[in-house]
């Protein structure tokens, strides 16, 4: 091409760029840009959708593959859910698989050309790679049995890649040690749904946005960490004057900027603030008592339940609910009301620090039934050792005022992970479950999947599993001893590294395996690395968190020898001989499986292979079909739809999905449902009902009386700042991908300590001075930061975790809610001193 | 067999540091990338002539209820990142999302 020619491309790829962002603004295309459709060709690119590989928004961008290689991307102007916007992170997909570190080969631990634990990382071949491996899988179970080997998993999983490796351990290996890093950030809201609502999942969608009244973000901060809809939130708000935005945080951060209510209040306050509000509307009797009669019970639930630390420390035995969590009573309206009566509107400013007037202010917004309300939270409350509590707390001022199931009217618990909801929860890749709400502990749940499965009554375990708070526990006391990771950087994610995950990890009992894609603080703690394909190099499926399920295919090959998690767990089940696995009473119920490998009982049972390589269009890849001979993505959704189709959790044929941009679930009759429980908007609410929560037999949604208690670590005199982790816009969980873009990585380098100016200043401290953040458990070295994105109060200090040269975990302490076991991340004591 | 850092063992020291491979980027890479800005409409021409400030940036259109279309040319990788941040943290802008990122190889 000429130097001509080249001009004249680049000026139309700048008018094609400026022509789709006018399309996503909705202003009239650039005039230059008219006639670009037909010069289309000029850019010689091939264009392919998928779902962005970040947040749970689930964003749609639309894919440009030259040469084998990714090189370009735009929000996909056909997605519902961005329509053609994406923020910074989505921006920069095309350059994430393209780290100059990236993994291309099996590297085992090895001294003297043998597995050594404190050997040198040498490349292997995966046969040699696969031999290890399954020898200490072997070893373990042969020590101990099932409860010896486990899993961490994630929410970035893929649908079928997490379905995999569910039916591997819970029906192969017989153990229930398999929990994801959903654990981390979205356990808490679970329960919250299952425990007022009895089925996991928002009732309503993003639709309720461009429909509602008011916004309330609880502990969010949607302006970084889910920008496009936030963009969706400031549209409806600039174009709406009379809508309003509340937000609360324990600071101010860029979410502030739309806030017509700001409010800053002390950590874990937030259970009195949600209270005060229930009785204000009891009080200023604004009940919406026809909605609470017909559909809603009371209940008390268990207090003083506990940290979830070891049992041996004092706050764990003092704790008179430890043992019944998750237990609760019958009790009427009235005893509810009293219950409240105690958090008024000043307890609740006294406690928090907010204004009575602000709080007032925001009750209102609840109580005012012409207001329609949107309720978002995701970290703040997750994250935290009461937040089951503050789930059903926001629930019950949804439920007290019938503000639900309807547009505009919506508590919509924010998903952080791509496919916490997909994957993770709706395929029950957690230590306690099964798919589609299912439990290990009940029998009939068990005795469903088994059938499902095709596996004896009596293979999976009744007994929950390790956790992830007490898979760290438990490799570091020697009794977690084959441990494979996947898709996550639990190291430098888990709380508490210098006591639990890092003496865990380095346990000469122990073999851990990570399957990565870059050398993550978490593979240089492993024995065995696993190069792992990413995102578009594999054919995948994602749910987010408005329960849309989106596909994509295999649009470019993995680099080196990377092989997909899919084929990574398939691969590995052939190693397995059922004799090795299942005691002998338990193939006495199927001889037929006698002799036969985990392979082929759990991947080659006629469900799972029942659709040849001819269904896959053929102009896309599919590394991991080709190599098993079966259309297995589609064998494993199939086989996994069964479970929950006919129950309120219906998904589409597989087909469907790759044709279209994402479907709601539960998908009946080609018809996707925006609003669950109301009639007329969900096909399993039963004619006459109006609403009905038949997540339980009685349908009605369970209203809790759950009172304020404290942090379990608050400031003292030695320890005088609660630190507060999370995250930044650029950079995505702990980096690993994001700061391998040179974008990403200059527009936040490296993490700082966000501190008030005042409290800086009393410790002598200017802004960029170097310091040590110190708790009881560790610390780390950062630089303060005084001003910038994040202003905090005094006493609160902030710091990211994305970055790997500041592990922020080894200060942190892995105190959970005891009824989620979800970590909280948001609270401990720390001090900080001058270095 | 050729020496390559795929074939002798990864020294542990220069694996950690992410150093155990070279780069592999173009020589005279051009980045484009448009991105839609949402600001307050009282704001919204004062945010646009900031933007024009900045390196790379033209604005193509704009909607006084507080929307503006930008399209930014960069030749260095780490500018598009800087741009599009100093927007987002311009007094004024609410959001800036990305819409669109193409190399150009030149």
């Amino acid at each position: 091409m000429t130097k001509n020619k080249g001009m004249d491309r680049r000026q139309f790829l700048k008018l094609e760029a400026a022509t789709m962002a006018a399309a996503a603004g909705g202003l009239p295309t650039p005039t230059a840009a008219q006639n670009l459709i037909t010069d289309r060709s000029f850019t010689e690119l091939k264009w392919n959708k998928a779902p962005c590989r970040f947040c749970g928004t689930g964003c749609g961008v639309m894919v440009a593959t030259k040469d084998g290689r990714v090189v370009a991307t735009h929000g996909d102007t056909k997605s519902e859910v961005n329509r053609g916007l994406n923020c910074v992170k989505g921006y920069f997909l095309s350059k994430i698989m393209y780290g100059h570190d990236r993994l291309t080969r099996p590297l085992l631990r090895k001294k003297n050309g043998k597995y050594d634990k404190n050997g040198e990382f040498t490349p292997v071949s995966w046969e040699e790679a696969f031999d290890v491996m399954a020898q200490q899988f072997k070893s373990a179970l042969a020590k101990g049995g099932p409860s010896r080997v486990g899993m961490f998993g994630s929410g970035q999983w893929t649908i079928w890649e997490g379905y995999a490796a569910n039916k591997l351990f819970k029906a192969g290996f017989r153990s229930n040690n398999i929990d994801p890093n959903a654990r981390h950030c979205m356990a808490s809201a679970v329960m919250g749904f299952m425990r007022t609502f009895g089925m996991d999942e928002p009732m309503g969608c993003y639709d309720d946005f461009e429909t509602t009244d008011a916004f309330v973000l609880w502990g969010s901060n949607m302006a970084e960490m889910h920008p496009i809809l936030w963009s969706r939130v400031t549209d409806r708000r600039l174009s709406a004057p009379h809508v309003r935005v509340a937000v609360l945080s324990t600071f101010e951060h860029r979410s502030f900027d739309l806030a017509d209510i700001q409010m800053v209040f002390t950590p874990q306050t937030d259970l009195a603030i949600l209270n005060a509000i229930a009785n204000h509307i009891i009080s200023t009797n604004r009940v919406n008592k026809d909605f609470v009669n017909q559909h809603t019970v009371f209940k008390r639930g268990q207090a003083d339940i506990g940290y979830g630390l070891r049992p041996e420390n004092p706050l764990e035995q003092k704790a008179t609910g430890r043992s019944k969590a998750n237990e609760a009573t019958d009790i009427t309206f009235e005893e509810y009301a009293k219950f409240v009566s105690e958090y008024t509107l000043e307890k609740a400013a006294s406690l928090s620090g907010v204004p009575v007037n602000r709080i007032r202010e925001l009750a209102e917004l609840y109580a005012d039934p012409k207001t329609k309300v949107v309720s978002l939270w995701t970290m703040g409350f997750n994250q935290h050792t009461r937040g089951v509590w503050c789930n059903n707390l926001v629930y019950n001022i949804h439920l007290l005022t019938g503000k639900i199931a309807e547009p505009g009217n919506s508590p919509f618990s924010l998903t952080g992970q791509p496919s916490a909801c997909g994957t993770a929860r709706e395929v029950g890749t957690f230590s306690h479950r099964l798919p589609a709400d299912m439990l290990v502990a009940n029998k009939e749940h068990r005795y469903k999947a088994e059938k499902i499965w095709k596996v004896p009554e009596g293979t999976i375990a009744p007994q929950p599993g390790y956790h992830a708070v007490l898979q760290n526990r438990m490799l570091r006391d020697g009794k977690l001893n084959a441990y494979w990771v996947q898709v996550n950087n639990n190291l430098q994610a888990a709380a508490n590294v210098n006591e639990e995950a890092y003496p865990g990890y380095r346990n000469h009992e122990n073999f851990i395996v990570v399957s990565e894609a870059y050398p993550t603080v978490t593979a240089q703690a492993a024995d065995l690395v696993l190069p792992t394909a990413m995102w578009v190099e594999k054919e995948g499926a994602y749910g987010n968190a408005e329960r849309r399920t989106h596909f994509w295919h295999q649009l470019v090959n993995a680099p080196g020898e990377a092989r997909s998690d899919l084929w990574q767990l398939m691969e590995f089940s052939k190693r397995f001989k059922i004799e090795e696995v299942w005691p002998a009473e338990l193939i006495a119920k199927k001889p037929e499986y006698k002799g036969k490998t985990l392979f082929e009982v759990l991947f080659k049972n006629g469900e799972v292979d029942k659709f040849p390589l001819s269904d896959m269009a053929q102009d896309f890849e599919n590394q991991e079909s080709k190599s098993f001979g079966f259309y297995v993505q589609k064998g494993l959704f199939e086989e996994y739809a069964g479970f929950g189709r006919g129950h309120g959790h219906d998904l589409a044929p597989f087909d469907t999905y790759h044709e279209v941009r994402g479907l709601r679930w539960p998908v009946v009759d080609g018809k996707e449902t925006r609003w669950r429980y109301r009639e007329g908007l969900d096909p399993y609410v039963k004619p006459g009902k109006g609403v009905e929560f038949y997540g339980f037999p009685d349908g009605k949604a369970r209203i809790f009386a759950l009172p304020y208690e404290p942090a379990a670590e608050s400031p003292d005199t030695t320890y005088p700042y609660w630190l507060v982790t999370g995250r930044v816009l650029e950079h995505w969980h702990s980096g690993s991908m994001t700061r391998r873009v040179p974008e990403l990585y200059r527009a936040f380098p490296d993490a700082v300590c966000f501190m008030h100016p005042d409290d800086a200043a009393e410790l002598s401290i200017r802004r960029g001075d170097e310091v040590k953040v110190e708790s009881r458990r560790g610390s780390i070295r950062t630089r303060i930061e005084t001003r910038g994105r994040d202003r905090m109060p005094r006493g609160v200090v902030f710091v990211p975790w994305f970055d790997e040269s500041q592990l922020i975990n080894k200060v942190t302490l892995d105190a959970t809610d005891p009824i989620s076991l979800q970590t909280d991340f948001k609270k401990c004591a720390v001090r900080i001193v001058r270095v | 067999m050729v020496d390559t850092p795929f074939t002798r063992n990864v020294d542990r020291r220069k694996f950690i540091n992410g150093r155990w491979t070279t780069a592999n980027v173009s020589e005279h890479p051009v980045e484009i990338a448009s991105i839609l800005v949402q600001a307050r409409p009282e704001q919204l021409n004062a945010v646009a002539r900031a933007i024009e400030m900045l390196p790379g940036a033209q604005i193509y259109n704009r909607d006084q209820r507080g929307k503006l279309v930008v399209v930014v040319e960069a030749t260095d990788v780490g500018s598009i990142g800087e741009t599009l941040n100093a927007m987002s943290s311009m007094p004024g802008v609410l959001s800036a999302s990305l819409v669109f990122q193409g190399t150009d190889d030149g």
